[in-house]
C-alpha cells in the first residue's frame, strides 16, 4: 500500500485520519502507532519484526543512557563524562542499527561479489536473497539520530515506548522520510490537537504531491524507462531520456514528500520539508542544501562534522597550516560523506560512483569558489552548469551496472552507434503526453515556488488548483497501471 | 552541506476559515465519496469477490498453496490487499465515470497507451513488450541473459529449441522455426516519424545471430519478414491490421503459400513420422 494506491487513498487514509482524531488525546499516539503498523504489515507482516526490534532496542538504550532524575528523564550534560553502562547502551544501539543496514543492504552485494569470484556454483551467495525491509534506511537513520543526540546530551530520551514507536513508524514518513530528529517532533508528539487550518493545508499539500507523482513523474518515468532500456539510441534521444529521468526522480521524491508532509499536517505533525527548488542551485554545494534536505543534514551532523573535526585535529597535531588543514579536512569529510551517501542508496558500484562524483565536485567547488572569475560568473550560467553536472551524474544512479552507464554516456556524446531499430524510440519518447509533462515540469522546476511554501497560506487560487489537481490525478490513476515511488526501495 | 537552516512549515498568515473548510471538505468528500461509491457499486454486483473476478481466481489458486503460519498470513495479506486495491480502483464512481472518455482522450490526443499498448501515429496500436523487444538490447547478449537469469521470461531460447529439434529428429520429424516479426518491425512508420525511411524489416540485433545459429545446428528456419515487407512495397498497403497484432488476410494468405512451398522444398513429406 503506497500513497497512490486506491486502497490507501479511498480506504486507509480517510479511515485512519478519522480513527486517529476520534481516539482520546492520551491514546492518540497509540492509535497512530497501530495504524502505522497496519500500514507496514499491508506490504507484508515480515516487515514488522525489524522495525519493532529497532524501536525496542533504541528506546531501551535511550532510557539507559539518560539516567532518570527526580523530574523524569533529563538531558545529559553535553561533553560530560559517560559511564560504562551508557557507553554500552550507546554501542548496542549503534551495532543493532548499523548491523541491520549492513546485513540487509551490504551483505547480499558482498556475497554476490564473492559468488561471482567463486564461479557458477556459488553456494551460499546465490541463496542469500532477502527482501530489504520497507523503510529500513529511513527508520534506522532516524533511530540512530535519537540515540546519538541523547548520548551527546542534545535531547532527553523518549519516555514512553508508544511515543517512540510513533516517532519511528508514523506512516506518513515511514517509507521514504523525511528523516525527522526527535527534538523536532517531541513537543508535537505529546500534544496534538485538531486544527482545521492545518488539516486544510495538509489536504492542499497532499493533493499537490499526488499531482506531481501521477500527472508528471509517472509519464516522465515512462519516457525515461524507454530510453534507459533501449539497446542503442541517438544522442538527442539519450538526452531526452536523461532529462525525463532527472525530472522524474525529483517529482517522484518531492511529490512523495509533499504527500508525507500533508499527511503529517492532517494528523497534527509538522514534518520538515525535504526539497527547496534543488535544480535552481548555482553549485553542487547549494544543491545538497536543497535536495533531500533531511538526509543532507543527517549526514552533515553525524558524518561530515565528526570526520572534519577529527581529521582537522589530527592535521593540527601534525603541524599543518590552517589553510591546508581546512582544505584537507574538508576533502576527507566530503568524500567520506558522499561515498556513504551513495552506499546508503544501495551497494552497487553505480551508487558509489554517483556519490564519489558529488564528493569530487564539492571539493572542486571549494577550491574554485575563492577565484574571482567564479564569483563574477552570472548566476543563470552557474545554475545551468550545476543542473548539467547533477543530471549527468544521474546516469550512474539510474543504470543497473557501470557498463550500462558507460554505454549511456557514450550515447549522450553521440558515440552510441544507434542501430536501425533505434529510430523507433522516437515514437515512444516524443508523444504529446510526454512533451506536455516535460514542459509543465520545467515550468514548475524553474519558475514555481516549492509546494510546501504554497501550502503555508490558503488562497482561493491555490485551493482551486489543489482540488483540480486532486481530481485530475485520481482520474488518471483510474486508467494508469500502478507504479510505486522510486525512493521507497532505498 | 553546512549552513542552511531547515525551513519552517508554519503558516505564513492565518487563512480564511471558509477557505480551510472548502479545501478540507472537497478533499474529504472526494475520498470518502470514492470509498462509499466503490462499496455501493461492489455490493450491487454481489460483493468484492464478485466485483473483481480475478481476485476469485487468485484466491483459489493461492488458497491451496498459502498454508498456515507466517508465510500463509503473508500470502493472504497480499491477496486481500490486491483484491481491495483492484476493487477500489475499478468500482469508485470517479473511475466508472471517467475511465472510458479519459482513456479515449489520452489515446487519441495525447498518444498515451497503457502498460501493454503503445499508441502510434494515425491511431495505430502496438503491443508494448514487442516494441520493447525491438528497441531493446540484443537478447542474446550475455549481460541481458544474465540479468534475466532468475526470471521466467527472456531466458536464452537456444537450448530449448535445439533440445526439441534433437528430440524430434530422433523420431524422424524436422523442426521448422518461424520467427514471426513483431508489428513494429514491418510497420515502423506508424509508430515513429523518424522510422519512415528505414530499411525494412527492422529486427532485434540478436535475431540474425539466432537464425544463423539454428541453421548451423541443422534446424530449418522460415523467416516471413521479407514476404511481409514485399507485400507492403508491392501493394502500398500495410501487412498488419492497425488496431491489433494480426496480419491482414491477404498477407496471411501469401505467407501461408510461401511457407507451404518452403515445406515442400525442405522437408521430406513422403515418409510418415514415427508416432513414438
Amino acid at each position: 500500500m503506497t500513497f497512490t494506491s486506491p486502497t490507501f487513498l479511498l480506504a486507509f487514509l480517510p479511515l485512519a485520519v478519522l480513527l486517529h482524531w476520534m481516539a482520546p488525546a492520551r491514546l492518540r499516539n497509540g492509535a497512530l502507532a497501530v495504524l502505522s503498523l497496519v500500514f507496514l504489515a499491508w506490504a507484508g507482516p515480515i516487515f514488522l519484526p525489524p522495525l519493532l526490534a529497532v524501536a525496542l532496542v533504541d528506546w531501551g538504550c535511550g532510557r539507559i543512557i539518560t539516567a532518570p532524575g527526580p523530574r523524569g528523564l533529563v538531558t545529559l550534560e553535553p561533553g560530560g563524562p559517560r559511564t560504562r553502562r551508557q557507553w554500552l547502551a550507546f554501542a548496542t544501539s549503534l551495532t543493532v542499527n548499523l548491523g541491520l543496514l549492513a546485513g540487509f543492504k551490504l551483505l547480499p552485494a558482498v556475497l554476490a561479489g564473492v559468488g561471482n569470484l567463486l564461479g557458477p556454483d556459488r553456494g551460499l551467495a546465490s541463496g542469500w536473497q532477502v527482501a530489504v525491509p520497507l523503510g529500513l534506511s529511513f527508520y534506522t537513520f532516524q533511530s540512530l539520530s535519537h540515540t546519538i543526540d541523547v548520548f551527546r546530551g542534545h535531547t532527553p530520551a523518549c519516555r514512553r515506548f508508544v511515543d517512540y514507536l510513533t516517532y519511528l513508524a508514523a506512516f506518513p514518513r515511514l517509507l521514504a522520510g523525511p528523516i525527522v530528529r526527535f527534538h523536532q517532533i517531541a513537543e508535537r508528539l505529546s500534544a496534538r490537537r485538531f486544527e482545521l487550518e492545518s488539516f486544510a493545508r495538509g489536504c492542499l499539500l497532499f493533493s499537490l504531491g499526488l499531482g506531481k507523482k501521477v500527472l508528471l513523474a509517472n509519464p516522465l518515468g515512462e519516457a525515461a524507462g524507454s530510453a534507459f532500456a533501449a539497446g542503442s539510441l541517438s544522442a538527442p534521444d539519450a538526452w531526452f531520456g536523461l532529462l525525463a529521468y532527472a525530472f522524474q526522480i525529483y517529482l517522484d521524491f518531492s511529490g512523495y514528500t509533499d504527500m508525507a508532509l500533508g499527511l503529517g499536517l492532517m494528523l497534527g505533525l509538522e514534518l520538515p520539508p525535504n526539497f527547496d527548488g534543488p535544480y535552481r542551485s548555482a553549485s553542487v554545494t547549494e544543491f545538497w542544501r536543497r535536495w533531500h534536505i533531511t538526509l543532507s543534514f543527517w549526514l552533515r551532523d553525524y558524518v561530515f562534522l565528526p570526520v572534519a573535526y577529527s581529521s582537522g585535529r589530527r592535521l593540527a597535531r601534525l603541524g599543518a597550516s590552517p589553510r591546508r588543514e581546512e582544505m584537507m579536512s574538508y576533502t576527507a569529510a566530503s568524500m567520506t560523506t558522499m561515498l556513504l551517501c551513495g552506499l546508503w542508496h544501495g551497494a552497487t558500484w553505480g551508487f558509489v560512483i554517483w556519490g564519489g562524483l558529488h564528493g569530487v565536485w564539492l571539493v572542486g567547488e571549494r577550491l574554485v569558489m575563492r577565484k574571482s572569475w567564479y564569483r563574477k560568473a552570472p548566476r543563470p550560467l552557474l545554475q545551468a552548469v550545476t543542473f548539467l553536472t547533477v543530471t549527468v551524474a544521474w546516469v550512474f544512479f539510474r543504470t543497473p551496472t557501470v557498463g550500462a552507464a558507460g554505454h549511456y554516456l557514450a550515447a549522450l556524446l553521440g558515440l552510441g552507434g544507434p542501430g536501425p531499430a533505434a529510430s523507433l524510440l522516437g515514437g515512444l519518447l516524443y508523444t504529446p503526453f510526454h512533451l506536455l509533462a516535460l514542459a509543465v515540469t520545467a515550468a514548475l522546476v524553474w519558475l514555481a515556488p516549492a509546494s510546501w511554501r504554497l501550502a503555508s497560506t490558503l488562497t482561493p487560487a491555490r485551493v482551486g488548483v489543489a482540488v483540480a489537481t486532486l481530481w485530475l490525478a485520481l482520474a488518471l490513476l483510474s486508467v494508469q497501471s500502478h507504479t510505486g515511488f522510486l525512493y521507497a526501495v532505498f | 552541506m553546512a549552513s542552511l537552516p531547515t525551513p519552517p512549515l508554519a503558516p505564513a498568515a492565518r487563512p480564511r476559515r471558509w477557505l480551510a473548510i472548502a479545501m478540507a471538505g472537497a478533499f474529504t468528500a472526494t475520498l470518502l465519496g470514492g470509498l462509499i461509491g466503490a462499496i455501493w457499486n461492489a455490493r450491487r454486483e454481489g460483493g468484492w469477490q464478485a466485483a473483481h473476478p480475478m481476485s476469485q481466481e487468485t484466491g483459489t489458486a493461492s488458497g491451496a498453496s498459502s498454508g498456515d503460519g507466517w508465510r500463509g498470513l503473508a500470502t493472504r495479506t497480499r491477496e486481500a490487499a490486491a483484491t481491495l486495491d483492484a476493487c477500489t480502483a475499478e468500482r469508485s464512481p470517479l473511475a466508472t465515470t471517467v475511465r472510458q472518455p479519459l482513456q479515449a482522450w489520452l489515446a487519441s490526443w495525447a498518444r498515451q497507451g497503457s502498460a501493454q499498448v503503445v499508441v502510434g501515429r494515425d491511431r495505430w496500436l502496438f503491443f508494448r513488450p514487442a516494441v520493447d523487444h525491438l528497441v531493446g538490447p540484443p537478447f542474446l547478449a550475455p549481460p541481458f541473459l544474465a540479468a534475466r537469469e532468475g526470471g521466467d521470461r527472456h531466458r536464452d531460447p537456444r537450448p530449448a529449441i535445439l533440445d526439441l529439434a534433437a528430440y524430434l529428429k530422433g523420431r524422424g520429424i524436422a523442426l521448422v522455426v518461424v520467427p514471426v516479426p513483431v508489428k513494429a518491425a514491418i510497420e515502423p512508420e506508424h509508430l515513429s516519424h523518424g522510422a519512415a525511411d528505414e530499411v525494412l524489416p527492422l529486427a532485434n540485433p540478436s535475431l540474425a545471430a539466432l537464425q544463423h545459429e539454428l541453421e548451423g545446428a541443422g534446424v530449418l528456419v522460415f523467416d516471413p519478414s521479407p514476404i511481409l515487407t514485399g507485400i507492403k512495397r508491392r501493394t502500398g498497403k500495410p501487412a498488419y491490421l492497425a488496431a491489433d497484432t494480426h496480419w491482414r488476410p491477404e498477407a496471411a494468405a501469401e505467407v501461408a503459400q510461401a511457407l507451404a512451398a518452403f515445406l515442400r522444398e525442405s522437408v521430406p513429406m513422403d515418409v510418415a513420422p514415427d508416432p513414438g
